[in-house]
C-alpha cells in the first residue's frame, strides 16, 4: 500500500501556521509500518504539481490533499472529504487552470485539475482546515509583534497548535485506513465547490466592508 | 535633451540641471472631481444608447483586475473607462526596517509566476547601494535565469492567457463570419508549424482541449526544468543574492540546461509562424482590428541581462552598463527613441496617488541622485507608501495601482518594449545570435530537432495596439531564447577558464545612509526596485512593477493610464449579439489581455483592519492563498 499525502498551502516559513512546517515534519516522523506513506509539500501552482505527478513514476493506492477550506464557517474547524468527482463544465475548469498557470495555490483546484489530467488514484481524500481570511497574515504579525499567545487566540480564535494536531491524526488516519475507519466521512464532488471567480470579489468585498 | 515635460535641462557635458526661473518646479495641476463628473454628463448627452459594461475580475489574467468600462453599442465604441486593482501589494511596507539581505527573498513573493525577476532586482538594488559587483560567472548565470522566466512566461501567456481569444471556440462565438473565413484561409507558415488552414491553427488554440494551448503547458514546464537546474527552485529562487548567485555548477549542470532550453529553437519559430498567420488574418478579416487597443507607442524600459565585462552595479556608471546589456534600456515617446541612458529613465520617473488608495507622503530627502541630477519628490527614493483604504469612486479613487508616469506621461511596459527600444536603438553589444538594425532585429535561431537553423526578423511595426503587441511577444520567445544561447556561451567560456566564482562576499555597514536601484525587467516589462538603507536596515523600499504601470489609474492631471487609453481608442468588432445582455466585450478583453496583465505584481495583499499590513501567505502569490 503506498500513499501521498500532499499538504497544499503549506509555507516553509511559519511554525505556528497550522498548514506549516512543523505540519509536515509531524507527518513524516510517523510511523507507517508495512504501508509506504510519502508526504510531499504541493504548495505550487496545481499545472507544477499534475505535471510533477505525470512524470512520477510511481503509482499510488491512495491521495490524502491537506489544506484550508474555500470557505471559513468556523475557524480552526477540521472535515475530511472523500473525492468522488463529476464532471465540470469547461469553462470552470478553465477558471481554474488561469488561476494555476497564475501563481495561485489552492486545494479545490489542485483537486480539480489533477483531476481531469487523471494523476490521482482511485481513492482521493481531503482534509480540510478552515482557516480565517486573514490567518496567516495575523500569524506573522503576532510573530514580528511578539504578541502573546493569548491575543493570538483571540484574533484567530483557534489555537493553531491544537487544529495543527487535529489536522495531522485526521490526515494520518485516513491515509492508514481510507474510509473504513471512520463511518461519516462526506462526500465531495464539483458540485460542492466554491466558483473560482468568488475569491476576487469576496475579497473586495470584505474589503469594502471593512472600510464601511 | 530628453524631457519635454519635466523641468529638467542638460548642460553640454550631459549633465542634467533643474530648469532656473521655474517657481514650483515640480508642481502638477490636478483636474478636479467636479471636472470630470462634467465630462461624463457630456458624454452622456452626447450618447444617448449608453450602458455599463463590467468586467470583475477580468479573467485570464493574473491575479484581481476589474475593469469598468461605458460602452455606446449603436457608435460601437467605448466612451469611458476605468482600470482598477482590487487588492493591496505591501511589500514596501513589510520591508521597511529589515536587514536588507531579506529584500530578495521577500520581494520574490510579490508575484507567483515571476519571483525571480523580483529577487534579482532586489539584489541589484542592495549591489548598487552597498558597492557589490558579482563576479563574472554569477552575472551570466543571472542571465540565464532571466532568460528561463521569460520562456516560461511569454508562451504562457501567447497560447494560454491571450490565445484563447484567438481561438475556434470564442472566435465562432463573437464573430462567425471571421470563423467562417478562416476555414477557407490557407496558412503562410505551414513550414514552421504543419498547419494547412487558419482555422485547424484556431481549433488548437482551444483551451483545454487545442493542441497548442496543451503544449504551451509542456513548455512552461521545460522552462522551469532548465530554470531548477540554475536556480534550485521556481517560482520563488532561493539562490538570487545581492553579489551574485548561491548556485552550485557543474559542466553537467550547463548541459542539462541546454538540453532544456535548446527545445526553444523549434518552438520559438514555431510560435512565429503560428501568430504571424493569425494576425495577418485577423487584418485581412478587418482592417480595424489595427484599432483594438491602439496606443501611441510610449514605452519605457531598463534593458536587461547584464554583460558581465561592463556591469560593476554603480549608479555612477549605470549608463556605460545599461547601454552594453543584452537588451537596451529606454524611453519610447509616440514611437521616437528618446533616451537610452539608465539615468535619464530614473530621473524622469514618478508616482503618483491622486486616483489610489494612498496618502500623499511629506518627506523629500532626496533632491538629487548620487550624480547631481534632480529628482522630483514623486520620485521612488523620495516616496512613502501610506496606504489608505476608501470606497470606490470613479471620479476619485478607484485602484490600489498607482500611477507611475515618465516625464509626465503614462507609458506603457511590456515583452515588447525590450523589442522595439532594442530594435530602434541599434546599440546591442556584438552576438551572432541576435542583432539590431535601427529598424528592426534580426535573430539567428539555431537548429532544433525537426527545423533548420534560420533568421527571423521583427520588424518595428507601423501601428501600436493589441495584435502587435503579442505579435512581438510571440517573437520574443525567440529573442529570449537567443541572448539565452548567448549567455550560455558565456557561461561555458568562462568555466572552460577555471572561474568559478558565482557571488561576492559582503557585509551590510552598520552606520550609514545608502541608496540603490534595481533597473530590471520582468517577462511583463519593465520592473524597478528603489532601495534606503541607514544603520543597517531598510528605511525605505519601494518597487514598481510593469502591471502597475499598464493598469495605472488616470494621472492627477486626467491622462488615462495605458488600459483605459487603450480600450478607449477600442472599437467593438464583436458582430454576434442582439442586445447588450449577449454582448461580451471580446474586442475590449483582447485590448486588455494584449498587456499580460500580472495584478499579483500590481497588488497582493489585505488591508488587515489597521495601520499593520501583512501578507496572508508568502510561499506564492498571495492572491491566492486558500
Amino acid at each position: 500500500m503506498r500513499v501521498l499525502i500532499g499538504i497544499v498551502g503549506h509555507s516553509p516559513i511559519l511554525d505556528r501556521y497550522p498548514l506549516g512546517p512543523l505540519l509536515m515534519q509531524d507527518l513524516q516522523d510517523r510511523d507507517s509500518g508495512s504501508m509506504i506513506v510519502e508526504v510531499e509539500n504541493m504548495t505550487w501552482s496545481p499545472i507544477h504539481v499534475t505535471q510533477r505527478l505525470q512524470d512520477h513514476q510511481t503509482v499510488y493506492d491512495r491521495t490524502v490533499l491537506i489544506g484550508s477550506s474555500a470557505g471559513c464557517l468556523r475557524p480552526g474547524n477540521v472535515v475530511v472529504y472523500k473525492w468522488i468527482g463529476g464532471e465540470m463544465s469547461t469553462l470552470k475548469l478553465q477558471e481554474r487552470v488561469y488561476e494555476g498557470v497564475t501563481g495561485v495555490v489552492s486545494l479545490d483546484n489542485t483537486l480539480v485539475i489533477g483531476d481531469y489530467f487523471k494523476v490521482w488514484p482511485k481513492e482521493v481524500f481531503t482534509v480540510e482546515v478552515d482557516l480565517p481570511g486573514d490567518a496567516f497574515g495575523e500569524i506573522v504579525m503576532a510573530e514580528n509583534m511578539g504578541s502573546k499567545e493569548e491575543e493570538l487566540l483571540k484574533i484567530l480564535g483557534f489555537n493553531p497548535d491544537v487544529v495543527r494536531k487535529k489536522i495531522a491524526d485526521l490526515a494520518w488516519s485516513v491515509a492508514q485506513y481510507g474510509a473504513s475507519d471512520r463511518e461519516a466521512i462526506l462526500d465531495k464532488s464539483v458540485n460542492d465547490l466554491v466558483d473560482s471567480e468568488l475569491f476576487t470579489k469576496y475579497e473586495f468585498k470584505q474589503h469594502l466592508n471593512y472600510v464601511n | 535633451m530628453c524631457f519635454e515635460n519635466l523641468p529638467i535641462e542638460f548642460d553640454s557635458a550631459g549633465n542634467a540641471h533643474l530648469k532656473s526661473g521655474v517657481p514650483n518646479p515640480y508642481q502638477y495641476q490636478v483636474k478636479t472631481p467636479a471636472e470630470r463628473e462634467e465630462k461624463l454628463r457630456e458624454i452622456a448627452r452626447k450618447n444617448g444608447q449608453l450602458f455599463d459594461k463590467d468586467f470583475d475580475p477580468v479573467t485570464r489574467v493574473a491575479g484581481a483586475l476589474a475593469f469598468h468600462s461605458t460602452v455606446n453599442l449603436d457608435d460601437r465604441r467605448v466612451v469611458e473607462t476605468n482600470s482598477m486593482a482590487t487588492l493591496f501589494r505591501g511589500y514596501e511596507v513589510i520591508l521597511r526596517g529589515r536587514d536588507p539581505r531579506d529584500a530578495a527573498f521577500i520581494s520574490s513573493r510579490a508575484c507567483g509566476v515571476c519571483g525571480g525577476v523580483h529577487a534579482t532586482a532586489s539584489a541589484l538594488s542592495i549591489e548598487m547601494a552597498l558597492g557589490i559587483k558579482p563576479p563574472p560567472l554569477g552575472i551570466v548565470v543571472r542571465n540565464l535565469l532571466l532568460s528561463c522566466e521569460y520562456l516560461y512566461d511569454n508562451p504562457l501567456h501567447l497560447f494560454v492567457l491571450a490565445g484563447p481569444d484567438y481561438s475556434e471556440q470564442l472566435v465562432r462565438e463573437t464573430n462567425p463570419e471571421i470563423w467562417a473565413k478562416a476555414q477557407n484561409t490557407p496558412t503562410r507558415f505551414s513550414h514552421l508549424h504543419g498547419y494547412r488552414k487558419i482555422s485547424e491553427i484556431m481549433t488548437d488554440l482551444n483551451p483545454l482541449t487545442g493542441k497548442l494551448y496543451l503544449e504551451a503547458l509542456q513548455m512552461t514546464r521545460v522552462a522551469r526544468e532548465a530554470y531548477v537546474l540554475l536556480g534550485g527552485k521556481y517560482p520563488h529562487p532561493e539562490t538570487i543574492i545581492p553579489g551574485g548567485v548561491t548556485t552550485t555548477l557543474s559542466t553537467t549542470t550547463f548541459n542539462e540546461f541546454y538540453i532544456r532550453f535548446s527545445e526553444f529553437f523549434d518552438y520559438s519559430k514555431k510560435c512565429v509562424g503560428i501568430w504571424d498567420d493569425i494576425y495577418d488574418f485577423f487584418y485581412e478579416c478587418d482592417e480595424r482590428f489595427k484599432e483594438v487597443g491602439k496606443l501611441d507607442a510610449t514605452m519605457v524600459d531598463f534593458g536587461q541581462w547584464d554583460h558581465e565585462d561592463y556591469y560593476d552595479a554603480s549608479y555612477e556608471n549605470c549608463n556605460t552598463w545599461g547601454e552594453m546589456r543584452w537588451s537596451t534600456p529606454g524611453a519610447l515617446v509616440d514611437g521616437k527613441l528618446v533616451t537610452t541612458r539608465l539615468q535619464d529613465l530614473n530621473v524622469g520617473i514618478e508616482e503618483f496617488i491622486e486616483h489610489s488608495y494612498y496618502e500623499m507622503w511629506e518627506d523629500y530627502p532626496y533632491k538629487t541622485d548620487p550624480l547631481g541630477a534632480p529628482l522630483s519628490p514623486y520620485h521612488p527614493w523620495n516616496k512613502t507608501t501610506i496606504p489608505r483604504p476608501g470606497q470606490q469612486n470613479w471620479k476619485e479613487r478607484y485602484s490600489w495601482s498607482t500611477t507611475p508616469t515618465w516625464d509626465r506621461k503614462v507609458f506603457e511596459a511590456g515583452a515588447y518594449a525590450r523589442m522595439y527600444i532594442s530594435a530602434l536603438a541599434n546599440k546591442l553589444p556584438k552576438s551572432e545570435f541576435f542583432e539590431s538594425t535601427g529598424n528592426s532585429l534580426v535573430l539567428n535561431v539555431g537548429k532544433g530537432a525537426e527545423l533548420p537553423e534560420m533568421k527571423i526578423e521583427w520588424k518595428v511595426p507601423p501601428v501600436w495596439n493589441a495584435i502587435e503587441r503579442n505579435r512581438a511577444r510571440a517573437y520574443a520567445v525567440a529573442y529570449n531564447a537567443m541572448v539565452n544561447m548567448e549567455n550560455w556561451v558565456r557561461a561555458m567560456d568562462l568555466w572552460k577558464r577555471g572561474e568559478r566564482e558565482v557571488a561576492t562576499p559582503f557585509k551590510i555597514p552598520e552606520t550609514g545612509k545608502f541608496i540603490g536601484a534595481g533597473f530590471w525587467g520582468a517577462g511583463r516589462g519593465f520592473l524597478s526596485h528603489h532601495c534606503e538603507i541607514e544603520n543597517g536596515l531598510l528605511t525605505n523600499y519601494q518597487i514598481i512593477t510593469p502591471s502597475t504601470i499598464n493598469a495605472c489609474p488616470q494621472t492627477p492631471w486626467g491622462e488615462p493610464g495605458p488600459y483605459e487609453k487603450s480600450v478607449l481608442n477600442t472599437p467593438i468588432l464583436e458582430s454576434n449579439f442582439k442586445s447588450s445582455e449577449e454582448f461580451k466585450g471580446i474586442d475590449i478583453l483582447r485590448a486588455l489581455r494584449s498587456f499580460d496583465p500580472c495584478m499579483p505584481c500590481t497588488t497582493h495583499t489585505m488591508v488587515d483592519g489597521s495601520d499593520h499590513v501583512f501578507t496572508r501567505e508568502v510561499t506564492t502569490c498571495a492572491c491566492g492563498i486558500n
